[in-house]
């Protein structure tokens, strides 16, 4: 048995961690003296030769018989574009289908498809989108971008990523800047099989053929909304049943609570207003008190709106997508309402606090509660175009509209039930909230059995939120307005206007996690 | 410069801001270095290149330095193996090195079995202590290491010298048994050496490629490259029960039944005689033993292939004429060969059919193993495990001479006798005869076919020590002591690859903490121990490589002709063998075009055998046959590092998955995604499903990188190769009631 040996080993031990600490190799001995000779590079067949012509554009061209699933594509774009750590611009997903006899499954490579219609540039309040007038790519303006995210919700091929850490979305644009210089996108200068390719398209010749649904890919969102530019090729009979890997995937959606937050209380606001210029309150009591509170709940709204953004200082700019966004449109409209909603309730408190007023305000108040009703009503209406606009099956116009002017008629009624109430009155408004939040949970029941994948989410993942949906809106809108109707008091008012809101806010969490999400074919998903 | 389109504007106006700081992140800038344009925010000042560390591939990265260290990469455009390409892993090398789990000091179980952190002092006198005590009680033999084949050439080397001649263990294996030991011993017994005789050029020269228990699109994606670029239009054969991703992408699939591979290849060996598919002139000048097979092989009569296999009699004879009407016919296997238990055998029919139809020493040829590791095949020549360092054989007096010579070890010191497997080794700690054990870099008690026996033994070992990088790792955390090693660009060295070129890997990071290299803790150990004497030349991976170098002379793996790393780099590589006398300078080199093999009268051997029956066949309790392997490129082996990027976290299922055949589903009442319990007579574990036709009814599959996989798996093992047979045992699968 040898000795151990102590001193001589502990300074070997000192030096080697040293030696770990140093990269000896020195610069110059390294460098690589290769010459830049794009000319010479492999997938110079791979990219278009010159720029297109009006009405042409740059497109991906993905051989899926060349498709491996290796997923390098994925990793380079990563690494050449300097992407954040959990950041990809490129998916992998994978299509299964065929029979037993003949089995049948596909890789497939995706990322932006640069739309000849891009939704996300169409929905873009800021204009942060661009399609580049001469390559046809959808470029993203990262330092105009506000953070709304509605791009995230408008694009059906899921390809604008959020980042909350920046607060701004960040998209693929081709490798605008490699091919300015005629170099390859970071995907075609690393697919080893050469699967990815630029080419040349005509956008009209894009556009007759997205009239086809199924000319774009098996199991992906189809093509007649955007015109997608993406052209995946494959000289294999695919099989008609394909369908994405992860199509049973349930993925309750982005809650959004600001947006919740926004619809929910600027819609029962809104009703508050809507009820005061339908009816006449017992008093100016009733009335102030009741236009206060629809004010305060509205504003919290619009306050609520600020904290989705990612860049609010930015927001400023908001109005300028109003020719194509919605979200533009209801900014402006809501700050109208705003603006409107305002004089009316400053005209209300003129009128109750000056007994003798200089001028006879009640003259203005009228007219002024009803413009503001009318153009609440208007903004709703942005509002429900802004998720219609998405072209989501949950979100589709008549339910959106029937949720959200629901929302207007039973936070109005609950409302008009609580100011009327200070006064002793609020019986009629109760029975009018009953059959409101009756017509708007039967609007909601059909909603939900008529998208499968709202119903799945419903019976899985958000069992527990749906059920409380139901339980608030049975409590809110039918109880206790019984309750209500029967022993009339000011708390018990109070307390159903809280029960309405929470139960608003509830049905509006369930529009936003349960609705149907389309994205590309994903790969095995567990 | 090519100017396509006009560059985007980036000048703001009051409305529009074309360019800001949130811009400027993802500005690219021509980044010199022939690396086109890349991330302003990366730019380098100087490149390097080194070979990846994850398979047998061995692409060469070209890591971009910055401030002198790596800080993103890409694939070397000019080196001959990738061509400018890299697989997901490859792309995201560096991203692994930063991780929370990494190990940054020695770690020593205290009293109340904690991992406590040590100096690398008290480390490596507990090391010499313990195993010392262990061997001075029990002897030599209850000594044993488990190396890798993910380490250097150079650490691997001085493991096995330092194990067996300097520490005096006396068993040492490697997790290179798990992959390819059943193409070693296929090779030695057919060829005389463990010889994989291709270059990757061949993939593009044949005409019919044959894929036998492979699936390159997945595990070799870069390999899959050379094949996409054929240009002859090849017939590609995939011979597979699953339609993987390489089936998909083949001419001809044939979905064998688990396990009738050595019926299937002798059945196509008659057809193939039958219709005198093959090379009367090669036979007679370089194969022993044809007529004997030619005999052996008159029993597999189609009818009753076609009835084993579950190929019909006329894709059967589809297969035979492919095969005999390619000029240029290549056969690759890896482990739905390698992992059988008869696989040596199989791996042999194999060999025999390119033998016997004279596909053999020409380009575009050959019986070809595609190895895992990046150097499984550097661990074949110099692990010293079951051979002797070198390319020699323990059981040979004159090389244990020279050996001894060469290295200047006393010859007492080196064993006259082959060591135990992997699989004797962790029964040797059950039956209480290995009392110490060290573990480097593999982590047994995720990956072993006997998963839970492993667990279950290494309480028993009085002093258990895991080398990794990692110190989360399954194995890691059963230690007594764990050793924090430098990873795969934070150390020097070469790897040898599947077509046996030997590239460079380089330092380009620091490691964390007090981790080091393999190399650097073999250097400490070895004066702890007391014999840094014998080592005193094994100062630097380089001067340890050339010293390798030199100890080959004359053997088939002869590389005595490269002198220094500078070399390796300047050539792109070598392959194996470069004497020094009248090297071959090739860029690529096959084996055998002389048709001399090493067996002393030149001619290769052909080997066979009565199939043997299944180890664990269906039955009524157990209905189902179990296939393993890999689940997607971005994942790889144990997934100790690929689970560490983000990025291929995202390109992989997060949790384990059995593929179910629609059918079988149907007749459980499965759901997509639905979790099942799938039993095996080992052990019981949970998987969700993933139904798809690409598995057949009665057959189900599972990836093996989650660890749930080998809790099932069924430990037998080849006779010849004692490599284990992870590809096949019984399991039945449940529902679990909700």
């Amino acid at each position: 048995m040898g000795d151990i040996i102590e001193l001589k080993d502990k300074t070997l031990i000192d030096m080697l961690l040293e030696e770990q600490k140093q990269i000896d190799t020195p610069v110059g001995r390294f460098a690589d003296e290769a010459e830049e000779k794009a000319g010479d590079l492999p997938y110079q067949g791979l990219i278009p030769l010159s720029a297109p012509k009006p009405g042409e554009q740059f497109a991906f061209e993905v051989n899926l018989d060349k498709c491996s699933g290796c997923k390098g594509c994925v990793t380079a774009c990563h690494s050449l574009n300097g992407l954040d750590e959990n950041e990809t611009w490129r998916d992998v997903g994978l299509l299964v289908g065929g029979t037993e006899s003949h089995p049948f499954q596909q890789t497939v490579t995706t990322a932006c498809h640069h739309c000849v219609d891009p939704a996300c540039l169409n929905g873009c309040p800021v204009n942060a989108y661009e399609k580049d007038p001469i390559s046809g790519i959808v470029l993203h303006l990262d330092d105009q971008c506000i953070g709304c995210q509605y791009c995230v919700l408008k694009c059906p091929y899921d390809v604008p990523k959020y980042s909350s850490k920046r607060g701004i979305v960040r998209k693929c644009d081709m490798c605008h800047s490699r091919l300015s210089v005629g170099e390859a996108p970071a995907c075609v200068q690393a697919c080893p099989h050469e699967a990815i390719k630029i080419t040349t398209v005509s956008q009209e010749e894009r556009q007759e053929a997205s009239k086809d649904k199924a000319s774009f890919l098996p199991g992906s969102p189809e093509p007649d909304y955007t015109v997608p530019t993406t052209r995946y090729i494959s000289d294999k009979n695919l099989p008609s049943n394909f369908e994405a890997a992860d199509k049973h995937v349930l993925r309750p959606q982005h809650t959004h609570w600001p947006l919740v937050g926004l619809l929910a209380l600027s819609q029962i606001g809104i009703g508050g207003f809507v009820v005061a210029a339908t009816s006449s309150f017992h008093n100016l009591v009733s009335q102030f008190w009741g236009l206060a509170i629809s004010w305060a709940i509205m504003h919290a709204g619009l306050t609520c709106s600020v904290l989705h953004l990612g860049q609010p200082l930015k927001a400023w700019r908001i109005f300028l997508g109003f020719r194509k966004s919605w979200l533009s449109r209801e900014a402006i409209a809501l700050t109208g309402v705003s603006g409107l909603a305002s004089a009316s309730l400053g005209l209300s408190a003129y009128g109750l606090w000056f007994n003798e007023p200089i001028i006879d305000t009640s003259l203005f108040l009228k007219p002024t509660l009803i413009t503001t009703a009318l153009f609440g009503l208007i903004g709703v209406l942005t509002s429900v175009y802004i998720y219609v606009d998405t072209q989501r099956l949950f979100w589709k116009l008549s339910s959106t509209a029937s949720k959200f002017y629901g929302s207007v008629a039973v936070g109005g009624l609950a409302i008009g039930t609580f100011a009327q109430s200070l006064q002793g009155g609020g019986k009629l408004t109760a029975v009018l909230l009953i059959a409101a939040s009756a017509i708007k949970l039967a609007v909601e029941l059909k909603a939900r059995s008529q998208n499968a994948t709202t119903l799945a989410l419903s019976k899985g993942p958000l069992k527990p939120l749906w059920k409380a949906r139901l339980g608030l809106a049975i409590a809110s809108g039918i109880l206790l307005p019984i309750l209500f109707f029967f022993l009339p008091s000011l708390l018990l008012s109070a307390l159903l206007l809280i029960a309405v809101t929470s139960s608003e806010v509830a049905e509006r969490v369930f529009y936003f996690k349960a609705v149907d999400s389309p994205k590309m074919p994903g790969s095995i998903t567990i | 410069m090519n100017k396509l389109i006009p560059e985007r504007p980036n000048k703001n106006t009051l409305l529009r801001e074309w360019t800001g700081p949130q811009t400027k992140d993802l500005v690219l800038n021509p980044g010199g270095f022939g690396l086109g344009k890349i991330p302003e925010k990366f730019r380098p000042s100087a490149t390097t290149h080194s070979v990846c560390g994850y398979c047998a591939t061995g692409c060469s990265l070209e890591v971009h330095m910055k401030d002198s260290e790596g800080v993103n990469l890409s694939a070397t455009k000019n080196y001959p193996v990738n061509i400018g390409m890299a697989c997901p892993k490859g792309w995201e090398a560096l991203r692994v090195l930063e991780s929370d789990d990494r190990a940054t000091e020695p770690l020593l179980r205290d009293s109340d079995g904690n991992l406590k952190p040590v100096s690398w002092d008290e480390a490596a006198k507990t090391f010499s202590q313990r195993f010392k005590d262990i061997k001075e009680k029990h002897g030599p033999e209850a000594l044993a290491w488990l190396g890798t084949g993910q380490a250097t050439v150079e650490d691997l080397a001085f493991l096995g010298a330092l194990g067996k001649f300097g520490f005096g263990f006396r068993h040492g294996d490697g997790n290179t048994r798990q992959c390819m030991a059943t193409a070693v011993v296929a090779y030695k017994q057919a060829f005389g050496f463990d010889a994989p005789p291709y270059t990757y050029q061949d993939f593009e020269e044949s005409d019919v490629l044959v894929f036998i228990g492979a699936n390159p699109c997945i595990a070799h994606p870069i390999m899959w490259q050379r094949v996409m670029r054929n240009k002859n239009n090849p017939e590609i054969i995939v011979v597979d029960p699953r339609k993987t991703e390489t089936a998909m992408a083949a001419t001809q699939h044939y979905p064998l039944e688990p396990k009738s591979d050595l019926v299937l290849f002798y059945g196509l060996a008659r057809l193939l005689i039958e219709n005198g598919a093959i090379d009367e002139e090669f036979i007679r000048n370089s194969v022993d033993g044809f007529e004997e097979f030619k005999e052996f092989v008159q029993q597999y009569e189609l009818g009753y292939v076609s009835d084993v296999s579950g190929i019909s009699i006329d894709n059967l004879k589809r297969f035979a004429k492919t095969i005999a009407q390619g000029k240029r016919v290549s056969f690759w296997w890896t482990m739905g060969v390698n992992q059988s238990y008869e696989g040596v055998r199989l791996a042999q029919s194999i060999i025999n059919i390119a033998l016997m139809t004279g596909n053999m020493g020409r380009p575009g040829t050959g019986a070809n193993s595609i190895t895992g590791q990046c150097n499984a095949m550097g661990s074949r020549i110099f692990s010293n495990t079951s051979s002797l360092i070198g390319g020699h054989d323990f059981l040979n007096d004159e090389h244990r001479e020279k050996v001894s010579r060469e290295l200047g070890i006393d010859i007492e010191k080196i064993p006259n006798e082959n060591s135990w497997a992997y699989d004797q080794i962790v029964q040797g700690i059950e039956d209480g005869k290995i009392k110490g054990l060290w573990l480097v870099a593999t982590n047994s008690a995720h990956s072993w076919i006997g998963q839970k026996q492993f667990r279950e033994v290494v309480k028993k070992l009085d002093f258990f020590v895991v080398q990794d990088m990692y110190h989360s790792t399954e194995s890691a955390q059963l230690a007594d002591l764990v050793l924090p090693v430098a990873g795969w660009g934070e150390r020097e060295g070469t790897y040898i690859n599947s077509e046996r070129r030997i590239g460079r890997t380089r330092k380009v990071r620091k490691a964390p903490g007090q981790a080091l290299s393999d190399f650097n803790i073999f250097r400490i150990l070895a004066q702890y121990w007391g014999c840094g004497d014998i080592f005193a030349k094994w100062d630097s991976p380089e001067n340890v490589f050339k010293i390798l170098a030199q100890l080959t002379k004359g053997r088939p793996c002869d590389i005595s002709g490269i002198t220094s790393y500078e070399m390796l780099e300047k050539n792109g590589g070598i392959q194996w063998p470069y004497p020094e006398k009248n090297p071959n300078t090739q860029t690529q080199r096959r084996l055998f075009e002389d048709g001399k093999f090493y067996h002393p009268n030149g001619k290769a051997k052909m080997l066979f055998e009565r199939p043997k029956p299944l180890p664990e066949p269906t039955t009524s309790n157990y209905p189902f046959v179990l296939l393993t392997g890999r689940g997607t490129s971005s994942q790889w082996h144990t997934q100790t590092r690929t689970s560490k990027s983000e990025v291929l976290r995202k390109l992989y299922p997060k949790n384990v998955y059995v593929e179910i055949s629609p059918n079988d589903a149907k007749k459980l009442g499965v759901d997509k995604g639905e979790l099942l319990r799938i039993m095996s007579r080992r052990g019981e574990v949970q998987a969700a499903a993933y139904i798809t036709p690409t598995v057949k009814p009665g057959q189900v599959f599972m990836p093996m990188h989650y660890e749930e996989t080998n809790k099932l798996t069924n430990p037998t093992f080849d006779a010849y190769s004692r490599q284990p047979s992870y590809k096949h045992c019984a399991v039945s699968i449940q529902r679990i009631e909700t």
